[in-house]
């Protein structure tokens, strides 16, 4: 299939910081969520795709081209929605759409009239007066107004309330539906991602973790509880990450069959959300 | 890069809508001065540096930056829009200058009125490029808020020059008194091609810094 992004050994070093060999890759059609905790390198990611910071080695292919050498015609290809409201605060949604409309090739005046009136904006009142839901909104039609194929979102939903949430995960599920785009979707809210995600890049203190389709990883990994003290210290290798209290303890592991063989029927082995699974992996990292 | 041009002046619509007012008073104070011509220049070059400056300061405030490097922009061309919204400025400058001069002049409100001349335009002209051309590159190296300083210095520091200057020349400086002998040999549209010239030439080299720097900015 057609790689719609390729990452392959991404590295950034700043102070107190290093985005180390960062390597993946996502197909068209797909949504890929894009998870770790705060500070784990997903918005230095992002810039470097972007060519926002300057990558020390590595390289990034977006549509199969070089995310530097081809920079304009990658962008023009791309609809971006950061964490925040970059957009000139002094201006109307309707000054800011005319001002961006001539710098794509394929801006689409029907499109962007038509995500204004679907998500409710008002176009003559100034961006600093809207909500920080209609600044997102406003990004989001923007982004989606220039027939984009690949949309890069940054922590696009932090901040914002369930509705709105929602109905943006409406949004990009509607667009995944095309099989020539894909949405690349960075967040810590692991539950937007148990909802629209096909697959999931972890990256925790500047490293992959894993990257790779959803049900793959929810089926890879499982949640075990049991008694506490049933889990002896040199048996605890066994899982990626354990936490004990005075009733019991749970943890995250990987091979479920050998654990049976182990403790038998005095565990129970559920099925791990995301939440549970960038949560045990940050904690074994945390203790290591 | 129309659009980034279009994008100023959308955001300096009310800056813009003042200083044409501050010119319209002004021509009220040129008529009563002996020196209106170098008043003149200073004006021009207050409003043109103010819009400037202005622009960048926006810019700044919302973090543009991050949007323009995302759009499909080369740097060239951002870092080339910041240097023609001089040009743009000085000609609304002058326009309104001219226009004003007009309206004024045909209500007879002012017996005398300052009529601008190609010399104190290009005048002008090469001051606010001096200006621009020192700023913008510590501007896109900086940023607003760090170059303020420098912008404050170079502001007042290009007045206390141009006084120097001045007083150099009446006391009898002879490099400065060269300078000046040798521009009276020349005819009037030498010298202006030589002001147009180096202002030009000032811009053009402040352009290649300036986007030098800002091809290795981060945002």
């Amino acid at each position: 299939m057609d790689k719609i992004l390729q990452v392959q050994n991404l590295t950034k070093t700043f102070k107190g910081f290093k985005l180390d060999n960062v390597s993946f890759s996502m197909e068209k059609g797909y949504i890929m969520g894009f998870i770790g905790p705060n500070g784990a390198g997903k918005s230095t990611t992002i810039k470097l795709i972007m060519n926002l910071l300057k990558k020390d080695a590595g390289e990034a292919l977006v549509f199969g081209l070089d995310h530097i050498r081809h920079e304009k015609e990658i962008k023009n290809r791309v609809g971006f929605v950061y964490d925040e409201n970059y957009y000139y605060e002094e201006l109307t949604p309707k000054e800011m759409g005319r001002i961006i409309a001539p710098l794509y090739k394929n801006w689409d005046d029907k499109a962007f009239s038509h995500y204004i009136r679907r998500f409710e904006l008002p176009l003559d009142k100034k961006i600093k007066d809207l909500s920080k839901g209609m600044k997102m909104k406003f990004s989001l039609a923007i982004a989606l107004s220039h027939n984009a194929e690949l949309l890069i979102m940054d922590e696009p939903t932090s901040g914002l309330d369930p509705i709105v949430r929602n109905e943006l995960l409406d949004i990009l599920t509607d667009i995944s539906r095309g099989d020539d785009k894909g949405v690349f979707f960075s967040t810590h809210i692991t539950s937007d991602l148990d909802k629209v995600a096909d697959c999931i890049t972890f990256i925790h203190e500047g490293r992959i973790v894993f990257s790779s389709a959803k049900d793959d990883i929810l089926e890879n990994y499982c949640l075990v509880k049991g008694a506490r003290g049933l889990v002896r210290d040199e048996d605890r290798g066994n899982f990626i990450g354990i936490k004990e209290n005075q009733f019991g303890f749970e943890g995250l592991a990987q091979d479920r069959k050998k654990l049976r063989r182990m403790y038998g029927e005095n565990i129970v082995i559920e099925k791990p959300t995301l939440e549970d699974i960038m949560l045990y992996f940050t904690r074994r990292n945390q203790n290591a | 890069m129309l659009s980034l041009m279009l994008k100023d002046i959308l955001l300096l619509k009310k800056t813009i809508a003042f200083s044409a007012l501050y010119l319209v008073f002004m021509l009220f104070v040129f008529a009563s001065l002996d020196n209106a011509a170098s008043v003149f220049v200073i004006c021009m070059v207050a409003i043109t540096y103010m819009l400037t400056v202005s622009g960048c300061a926006l810019d700044d405030k919302n973090k543009a930056d991050v949007i323009l490097n995302s759009l499909p922009l080369s740097r060239s061309v951002i870092v080339g829009a910041r240097y023609l919204m001089v040009f743009v400025y000085v000609i609304f400058a002058v326009i309104i200058y001219i226009l004003a001069t007009r309206v004024v002049g045909m209500m007879h409100l002012i017996p005398s009125l300052h009529p601008v001349s190609l010399e104190e335009v290009l005048g002008a002209f090469l001051s606010i490029s001096f200006l621009a051309s020192i700023y913008l590159p510590l501007y896109f190296k900086f940023g607003y808020i760090k170059s303020r300083i420098y912008h404050f210095i170079l502001f007042f520091g290009m007045f206390f020059g141009i006084s120097l200057v001045a007083s150099g020349i009446a006391s009898g400086n002879p490099i400065l008194l060269g300078i000046a002998a040798f521009l009276s040999r020349q005819s009037e549209g030498v010298i202006g091609a030589m002001i147009a010239g180096t202002a030009l030439a000032l811009l053009a080299v402040s352009y290649g810094i300036s986007l030098k720097i800002y091809r290795n900015r981060e945002f």
